[in-house]
């Protein structure tokens, strides 16, 4: 994917300052007061976002972005996609059966283990956390 | 009472069973830290920080505290073995380090690391123990311009923290600083870029923040690696020659020295002076073509230097509530949750507290040589465990840790946007850690700028009239300067 990551970032960069200004603006305030650090954090992303468009600032050679390939990519992909279902899950499935798949799923997609072993790091690791987060720390898990 | 009375005390403290449980626990967990590739000490606390809240302010402390000296140690045992730096501050051991490990000699180059670690580590306590006490007193001085002109100069890190683009490091740090504005003011009470909701009224969780950027982001550039395990060389025989050891006592005085006043500036990172007492070891040895070809002073300059500015970083810490580095921010922060306020104060109010820490420090310095000098082969097995089975236990400590900060799996989400965000950032080659630096240290700056501005009826000149406040803006600027010239040389830090 061909990305030019300077422009791109520099209009982020514009956007927050004008929330910054929109901030600065909006504040009912006695100057400098609450609206001194938003008004100072508008010039400074000002500042910035006009860095970004020379490219010799942000696109040095060891410093050009190193995207990942596809496979690269959907590996990384998997893990976070995973990661956010597990986290939605929570509050529905409970911690030891949602840490149990969640476990199980990330083991199968990042190692090469037998079934047998998948399920029984996945069981030993959701008990654990069951044991030391639930019932030693007391934590209000799902 | 005197300084030594307090240390004695603060033994007497350290000693309790429970404190030198948790001393162990963290030294371990420290040594761990450092040991795997992937996680360090900024996100190593991070992840656990949430999860002290359980205990009292000093053995949590203690924990956290050992994590991050820990690191320290076992950061040198990936770089020996497999030419992979545990740790930032260990990248420099790998030169010398690994060479003695391909020449059959992992033994003597984890023994001396190990050795050089809590020699320049101890010393370097004893130079806290005796430099913050009255530093601390000379900081009870200070009003608002100073303390401003303090927080500046530990805004200096940001440039030595920035990588190879400075515009990429400000620009990080600018986003870290909006983050930290958003919520209720705490001096005038409106709402500043809450959009009208009142979920952010009560401000972003920086802990959310910390274990997105570092714990989620870090398993994902690792997932993304295909990071599997790595195999170890054979250590051989573990302790070095007697004339090896004699040849390495001036090599631990100097990275002491070296590591410990460094470690006192703000912007000297453990990584950049691991790398400039290395390049001090060879510029006064009479051999130094033999660096780079497994020369053991080559591995105790840069462990040593490291141990020794980790124990300076706590100065500035503990005396003016000002962290060197990302790790010691994100233990300050670990300090304010706890009502804890470090400076000056701290040392007068609190002083069973501060001294009870100095002495566990002493205390886990032994515990790590013991952990890393006979149990170094346990570390180097560890380095097989897998990376599918590290990976999941990494997210699961992070999402759990977000979620005990507040009970709110709004946290979490938060730590998983962040994790989103910190992937990006690594990917467009932007440094994540001055965005937790400005993170954390922009309430600070804001506070002592309002404070000074409201001091002189709204004129800047209060800065430039205060001879303090004009030392440490200038020693800001001045630490600033040194780092943009020495930026093309310090580029891994």
């Amino acid at each position: 994917m061909r990305v030019r990551p300077g422009p791109l970032c520099g209009a982020v960069l514009v956007a927050l300052g004008a929330v910054s200004l929109v901030e600065t603006l909006r504040i009912r305030d006695e100057w400098p007061g609450a609206k001194l650090m938003p008004a100072v954090l508008a010039v400074a992303f000002a500042v910035l976002a006009a860095g970004h468009l020379a490219p010799s600032t942000v696109a040095s050679a060891a410093d050009r972005p190193a995207w990942p390939d596809a496979p690269r990519w959907r590996r990384v992909a998997l893990v976070f996609g995973v990661l956010v279902l597990y986290v939605a899950g929570l509050p529905f499935l409970g911690l030891l059966p949602a840490t149990a798949l969640f476990v199980l799923i990330l083991l199968r997609a990042l190692g090469a283990f037998s079934w047998a072993v998948t399920i029984g790091l996945s069981g030993a690791i959701a008990v654990g956390s069951h044991v030391v987060f639930k019932r030693w720390l007391s934590m209000p898990l799902p | 009472m005197d300084t030594l009375g307090f240390l004695f005390q603060g033994f007497g403290q350290a000693l309790t069973p429970q404190n030198l449980f948790f001393a162990l626990i963290g030294s371990v967990l420290g040594t761990l830290v450092g040991v795997l590739p992937g996680i360090g000490p900024t996100s190593g606390i991070a992840i656990l920080l949430p999860l002290t809240s359980f205990l009292p302010p000093t053995p949590a402390i203690i924990m956290l505290a050992a994590i991050y000296y820990g690191a320290m140690y076992g950061g040198s045992t990936t770089a020996i073995l497999v030419n992979i730096p545990g740790e930032v501050s260990s990248v420099v051991t790998t030169l010398d380090g690994y060479q003695m490990a391909r020449q059959g000699r992992a033994g003597p180059a984890l023994a001396i690391a190990a050795i050089s670690s809590f020699v320049a580590g101890t010393l370097g306590l004893v130079g806290l123990t005796f430099f913050a006490p009255p530093l601390a007193d000379v900081a009870l001085r200070i009003g608002p311009p100073e303390y401003f002109g303090l927080v500046v100069l530990a805004f200096s890190v940001v440039v030595s923290l920035s990588g190879a683009s400075l515009v990429k490091g400000l620009s990080a740090a600018a986003l870290g600083a909006l983050l930290a504005l958003v919520g209720l003011d705490p001096m005038s009470g409106v709402r500043r870029f809450t959009f009208g909701t009142s979920t952010l009224l009560s401000g972003i969780d920086f802990i959310a923040v910390i274990i997105g950027l570092f714990a989620i982001t870090e398993v994902l550039v690792g997932v993304e690696a295909s990071i599997t395990a790595v195999s170890t060389a054979a250590l051989g025989r573990l302790m070095p020659r007697w004339s090896e050891l004699r040849r390495c006592g001036g090599t631990l005085l100097r990275a002491t020295g070296v590591g410990f006043f460094l470690g006192l500036l703000p912007g000297c990172t453990p990584g950049a002076i691991s790398f400039i007492s290395y390049d001090l070891e060879r510029r006064v040895s009479r051999t130094p073509e033999r660096f780079g070809r497994g020369a053991i002073e080559g591995v105790a300059a840069p462990e040593g230097a490291n141990n020794a500015t980790t124990s300076g970083g706590f100065v500035p810490l503990f005396a003016l509530g000002i962290p060197a580095t990302p790790a010691l921010a994100v233990l300050l922060s670990g300090l304010m949750i706890y009502g804890l306020q470090p400076g000056p104060l701290l040392f007068e109010k609190r002083p069973e507290f501060v001294w009870a820490v100095i002495a566990s420090m002493y205390v886990g310095n032994v515990m790590l040589l013991v952990l890393n000098l006979p149990l170094v082969g346990l570390w180097a097995r560890l380095v097989r465990v897998p990376y599918a089975v590290m990976a999941p236990l990494i997210l699961l400590f992070s999402v759990l840790g977000a979620f005990s900060v507040r009970n709110s799996f709004g946290d979490v989400g938060m730590a998983l946007a962040f994790g989103a965000v910190g992937y990006l950032m690594v990917k467009l080659g932007y440094p994540t850690a001055p965005l937790v630096l400005a993170l954390i240290l922009t309430p600070m700056l804001e506070n002592a700028l309002r404070q000074s501005l409201s001091m002189a009826a709204g004129s800047p000149l209060i800065f430039v009239t205060r001879p303090i406040a004009v030392v440490f803006i200038g020693a800001g600027l001045a630490l600033t300067a040194w780092s943009l010239l020495g930026r093309p040389r310090r580029r891994t830090t």
